[in-house]
């Protein structure tokens, strides 16, 4: 594919980021003009727009854009240390084990918490999330460490096998669940952005921001691996330390986006890929590009999703599913007909 | 210097070479050469740093390789692999550029592009920066690698220390027209650069005229040792490969050139048609 530079450039892809986020403030249930979006912006205005604009839309823009770009850097890194265009973080355990933990919490924990006020409910599914993401990760990773080197093909398969055996056991316990828990599995099972605030933002940026710096520093180690693990170790990259890093911040980042989500799917698969398609896979580029538009489309697709609707919301992890498989598809039988013009 | 003193390399719990003694000096080129099996990768690979060994010892430059880290390592020293899959659609010119990546500081733009640019015109692709690596022939993609650790040892410049070059295979899948011009311009840079070259080469003849000094393998020791012209005998030929051979002086070079006979396998050699089917 042929873009001009200028168009894919991670400084546009910044500058659509801001409008994308201003035009989504303004799109919902409740419509905001520009006007009224110009008086809030400058501290007058109704209340309620100011509510609802200040305390409600802004931070879930944020936070749908925190999470687009770690699960889209994610991917990106991922796909590099397996070398495999079609892998993503699931590879590694994290969304099963953080599904497993979050299913264990909303059957467990609400009961024993039922009293207790919904936020707090929630924020233990999410805590749950979180740990069950980095707790499988490390089972994999350990499991495929044989001496000092950790194999990334044993990783794979320890990925899948560990994945199975979470989804068994979250089977179990979706059967053994109540029916409003049911629907609580399912719904955090198809992804939401819905419970976005402010409290929220402030842990998940500083700590996603903090993930998706570190992953920047990886950009020419990961462009190194795309050779092989050993013309990686002979251009003097410490390959083993760089792996090692790699899957702790991966895992941290799509941990926590789980933990605030629910289960996003496509992101981290389609964003890299479109990007590799467009520039070559030059990690210095992919990094920043594919976390920029992932925040990018995981804004519009959350905007989409409380909108097309409205005034009910889809799951957002329904719409990055209809608009992505269609759409890797698509990118796929163009790869396969470039290839069969060469 | 590269010296290395009674190597012994071990895996799963058996020998796969041992007693290995050998010098890559700066500015020669050593080759070695055995039957598929007699340990000539492993030797590479433990000289590399890839590999751990389990006795003797190697010396670079008068430090033990075991001191040196990945990246010093790196700085010194350039592997040109047998062949490299790459998953992605990397152009050449990127692939190339990997060469920097060893340099503690960065480089400024001008002179990485600079680096890459003499690289490829060395080795014969200055029109190909651009291209798809994967869409390139065997070739193609072997001078590329070349040039990548061409770059890798150009881009730190220490007037005291030797760089070195570990070549394993460099010929394989190559056309005749390309081997000659692959050796020629291997010749070229030692000379040149005062690189040590060590590589491991499957061919005989072709092993005769890149190399200043031959090491001969078998079961994982070191049969012998020596100028082409001195390793290269019908008897060592007959003990190390089981063939029996005429060494003729090659026409042009200065080289022994060897023509295999038909012969009567023995006992001892392994050969197709001694096996069930």
């Amino acid at each position: 594919m042929r873009v001009p530079k200028a168009i894919s450039s991670p400084f546009t892809f910044v500058v659509l980021l801001v409008l994308v986020a201003f035009v989504s403030a303004s799109l919902g249930a409740f419509a905001v003009s520009g006007e009224q979006f110009w008086q809030v912006l400058t501290g007058a205005g109704d209340p309620t727009v100011q509510f609802l604009l200040l305390e409600i839309r802004f931070p879930r823009i944020v936070q749908a854009a925190l999470v687009g770009a770690g699960l889209a850097i994610a991917g990106a890194a991922i796909q590099g240390l397996f070398r495999n265009p079609l892998a993503d973080q699931t590879l590694i355990g994290v969304s099963s084990g953080a599904m497993l933990f979050a299913v264990l919490a909303i059957v467990f924990l609400n009961t024993l918490l039922a009293q207790v006020a919904a936020w707090l409910q929630q924020t233990t599914v999410g805590i749950a999330a979180f740990l069950g993401g980095l707790l499988t990760t490390f089972l994999v990773y350990r499991l495929s460490r044989n001496g000092r080197t950790t194999s990334v093909m044993t990783m794979l398969l320890a990925g899948i096998a560990i994945s199975a055996f979470a989804a068994a056991v979250t089977g179990v316990f979706i059967y053994l669940s109540d029916d409003q828990q049911l629907r609580d599995i399912t719904f955090w099972s198809m992804g939401s952005l819905g419970g976005a605030n402010w409290l929220q933002v402030g842990l998940l940026l500083p700590l996603v921001g903090l993930g998706i710096v570190g992953l920047l520093r990886y950009a020419k180690p990961l462009n190194a691996i795309i050779l092989g693990e050993s013309e990686a170790a002979y251009l003097g990259i410490p390959v083993e330390k760089i792996k090692a890093r790699i899957i702790v911040l991966t895992a941290l980042i799509v941990g926590l986006c789980i933990s605030v989500s629910g289960i996003i799917g496509f992101v981290g698969l389609i964003i890299p890929h479109f990007l590799r398609l467009l520039r070559g896979p030059d990690y210095r580029y992919l990094l920043p590009a594919s976390a920029l538009l992932g925040a990018i489309f995981l804004v519009l697709t959350d905007t989409l999703a409380r909108t097309i609707i409205a005034p009910a919301e889809l799951p957002i992890g329904i719409l990055t599913a209809v608009i992505g498989a269609p759409f890797f598809l698509w990118l796929l039988l163009r790869q396969r007909q470039q290839q069969m013009a060469l | 210097m590269i010296v290395v003193k009674n190597l012994a390399v071990n895996k799963g719990g058996q020998s796969i070479v041992r007693g290995i003694n050998l010098q890559v000096r700066p500015g020669r080129i050593s080759v070695l050469l055995g039957k598929n099996g007699a340990g000539k990768s492993t030797v590479l690979e433990a000289l590399t740093g890839k590999n751990t060994f389990s006795e003797g010892n190697i010396t670079w430059d008068n430090y033990p390789l075991t001191k040196l880290t990945n990246q010093t390592l790196a700085q010194r020293r350039a592997v040109l692999s047998q062949s490299v899959t790459v998953p992605f659609a990397i152009t050449v010119q990127q692939l190339v550029e990997m060469g920097t990546y060893v340099a503690t500081e960065a480089l400024p733009n001008q002179k990485i592009a600079s680096l890459v640019e003499e690289a490829l015109t060395t080795v014969g692709l200055s029109t190909f920066g651009t291209r798809n690596f994967q869409t390139l022939s065997g070739g193609e993609q072997k001078r590329a690698l070349l040039a990548k650790c061409l770059v890798q040892l150009n881009c730190c410049h220490w007037a005291d220390v030797n760089k070195y070059l570990f070549l394993d295979e460099p010929t394989a899948g190559l056309d005749m027209e390309q081997q000659f011009h692959l050796l020629a311009l291997l010749k070229r840079l030692v000379r040149r650069r005062q690189i040590g070259v060590l590589a491991v080469v499957h061919d005989v003849n072709l092993a005769a005229q890149l190399a200043d000094e031959l090491i001969l393998l078998k079961a994982g020791q070191i049969a012998t040792t020596g100028s082409p012209g001195e390793v290269l005998t019908p008897e060592l030929l007959q003990e190390v490969f089981s063939v029996t051979a005429r060494v003729h002086p090659h026409p042009v070079l200065d080289c022994p050139y060897v023509t295999l006979l038909p012969h009567q396998p023995t006992a001892h050699s392994a050969s197709f048609s001694n096996s069930t089917y």
